[in-house]
């Protein structure tokens, strides 16, 4: 028995959305994140796994053990949610305390001894008898994971905890979530609509869109092999056209990394630039000609290349590169016999 | 603070304000004017008027605590759950509000009287016409008022908040009890002081149930009208003086509890 968390065949309706046909499996020590746009699903999915929505069809089996029908207090899983609301009506100290009193565990020794190990690793120590109106968003967030965390759950279940977070802060609680997962050794699901944030985190990625999942594989290979249109779209992927195949026959979508299109190499064509703009240690030229091209160009080759708006330039792709799957969503682009 | 610049709607806005103040405080001054205070002094040792205040008080707290405890799952289920006919009962609990007092007193007489009138009697729980009908009648009237406050104090919960409680390990009885009480605690507390508000000002259904019998039914409200239809008026006046203070104190409570931003 190797997955800690088994979801199968998930069906949920909430209201006139639901989600379908839901199946994955979570390893011991996984760092798996829920990725997609807004309204596509994550938190209702999160909260069927805690217990909060009932499942129409499927089963969720945690650690062998059929939970579907278990009540959430009786699952042993941590939830953090976006923006980190704490009980306005304790002190940060009675917050992390919380969930241990439900589980009169407030006075165990060992879980006190964790609780002091947990205030330590999140910076805490100076904020415990403050109420958490007085807590700027980092603070929140790091009270609301000791908070669930101190019950020992076996599976952390985190609804976009970074999503109100400044760069600065949000880069600090990533590090911590990368400690903590490693530290503690639990499974993490982590809810988020920002693909960055799942590379930067998940070893097992799911992306879903209107409430089905369109892939689950690892960061590595979502990024180079994204299996549908929309997964290239959603990775920020321009360079996606639609384009009939030879063998098999039929109609498929070629999809190419930004970085990956370059000038003057053979097997080229002629593009127009259209625009140009600059993006901090990088160059966005977006170019047409059989088609619209974004063209990712360091900054420290921007200089030789000698660039303006409405220059012809030759373009080319490193067939290693293109990812070919079959279309099934329309795309506004010429047919290109390949 | 916000400064307006001078403007023409602006100067009539704060006319009308001041207006409405200066006719607030003409209304309150003048029973004070009025009030004879040697009076007033006689009054105070009046056995009448201690049993008017003793009697009043235990109802309207009786009436307040029963109003509260029949607001709180009433408030709490509106606000959390759809169902069907949730218009309907949402409406019906509004009745009293919009029902002038006088006719909610007809419709509680006909209820208590001949439909279950010789029901209650035999288990000895005569309503009309007793101590039990002013709190019954107070209820009637402070119920709607305490559940609409509570239903929002509810409604305005973080259901997050309430989810992460049972995610923690709380059943559903300790959430409510541990979160969502403490939670709404303002607005329920704003939502009892409205309730008391109203049973303390009760009078019409009062009078029509439970009657208006000297030393017996004889609340605040029903001494001031008895005393004013003998002509009594320097009673009637500290009645309504000490009511007028009972109001004012409790409207400042409520504004400091629900924490309404008004500057001093």
């Amino acid at each position: 028995m190797n997955n800690l968390l088994t979801v199968r065949n998930l069906h949920v309706k909430a209201g006139n959305f639901a989600l379908q046909n839901i199946n994955f499996n979570l390893k011991h020590n996984d760092y798996m994140v829920i990725l997609g746009p807004t309204g596509c699903g994550k938190t209702l999915l999160l909260e069927s796994i805690a217990g909060h929505h009932t499942p129409n069809k499927g089963a969720i089996i945690m650690q062998g053990k059929d939970i579907t029908k278990l009540p959430p207090e009786k699952r042993q899983l941590g939830f953090a949610y976006q923006d980190n609301p704490l009980y306005p009506f304790l002190s940060v100290r009675e917050n992390i305390l919380f969930g241990a009193r439900a589980r009169k565990l407030e006075s165990d020794k060992q879980t006190l001894r964790y609780m002091e190990q947990l205030i330590e690793t999140m910076g805490l120590t100076h904020l415990l008898e403050r109420p958490p109106h007085f807590l700027s968003g980092g603070e929140r967030q790091r009270v609301s994971l000791a908070r669930a965390l101190l019950t020992r759950p076996a599976l952390l279940l985190l609804d976009e905890p970074l999503s109100a977070l400044d760069p600065q802060t949000r880069l600090l609680i990533q590090n911590l979530l990368k400690e903590i997962h490693h530290k503690e050794k639990l499974g993490i699901i982590h809810v988020t609509h920002d693909f960055t944030e799942a590379m930067h985190l998940g070893t097992q990625i799911i992306l879903i869109k209107n409430g089905q999942i369109e892939q689950v594989d690892t960061p590595r290979d979502l990024f180079f092999r994204p299996a549908t249109p929309f997964a290239a779209q959603f990775l920020g992927r321009k360079n996606i056209t639609s384009h009939k195949t030879r063998q098999p026959t039929g109609q498929a979508s070629l999809k190419c990394h930004d970085g990956q299109i370059i000038r003057s190499s053979p097997n080229c064509w002629p593009v127009f630039v259209d625009s140009i703009s600059f993006n901090g240690s990088y160059v966005e030229i977006l170019c047409s000609g059989n088609g619209y091209w974004k063209v990712i160009i360091p900054l420290t080759k921007w200089q030789d290349l000698n660039l303006a708006r409405g220059d012809t330039l030759q373009l080319s792709i490193n067939p290693e590169d293109i990812n070919i799957s079959s279309s099934e969503s329309h795309m506004e682009q010429p047919g290109v016999s390949l | 603070m916000i400064i307006a610049r001078f403007n023409v709607y602006y100067a009539v806005f704060w006319l009308v304000l001041i207006l409405m103040t200066v006719f607030m405080l003409l209304l309150i001054g003048g029973l004070f004017i009025y009030g004879n205070w040697t009076a007033i002094t006689d009054i105070c040792h009046n056995a009448e008027f201690h049993f008017a205040i003793i009697f009043t008080l235990w109802t309207t707290v009786l009436a307040t605590l029963l109003a509260g405890l029949t607001a709180i799952p009433c408030g709490y289920l509106l606000a959390r759950y759809n169902f069907p006919g949730k218009v309907l009962v949402d409406t019906l609990m509004d009745v009293p509000i919009v029902l002038p007092p006088l006719v909610s007193g007809v419709a509680l007489l006909i209820l208590f009287g001949p439909i279950l009138g010789d029901s209650l009697a035999k288990i000895g729980l005569d309503i009309v016409f007793s101590e039990r009908g002013v709190v019954v009648a107070q209820w009637f009237i402070a119920t709607p008022f305490a559940i609409k406050t509570f239903k929002n104090a509810f409604s305005s919960i973080d259901l997050r908040l309430e989810k992460m409680a049972r995610t923690l390990g709380y059943p559903p009885e300790k959430v409510f009890l541990r979160v969502s009480l403490p939670l709404a605690k303002n607005g329920l507390l704003g939502g009892l002081t409205m309730a008391w508000a109203r049973t303390l000002g009760e009078f019409g259904a009062t009078a029509m149930l439970a009657g208006i019998v000297r030393m017996k039914t004889e609340t605040l409200s029903v001494a001031v009208f008895l005393n004013m239809s003998i002509g009594d008026l320097q009673f009637s006046l500290v009645m309504a003086i000490i009511m007028l203070l009972l109001a004012l104190a409790l409207l400042t409570i409520l504004k400091i509890v629900t924490k309404t931003e008004v500057h001093l």
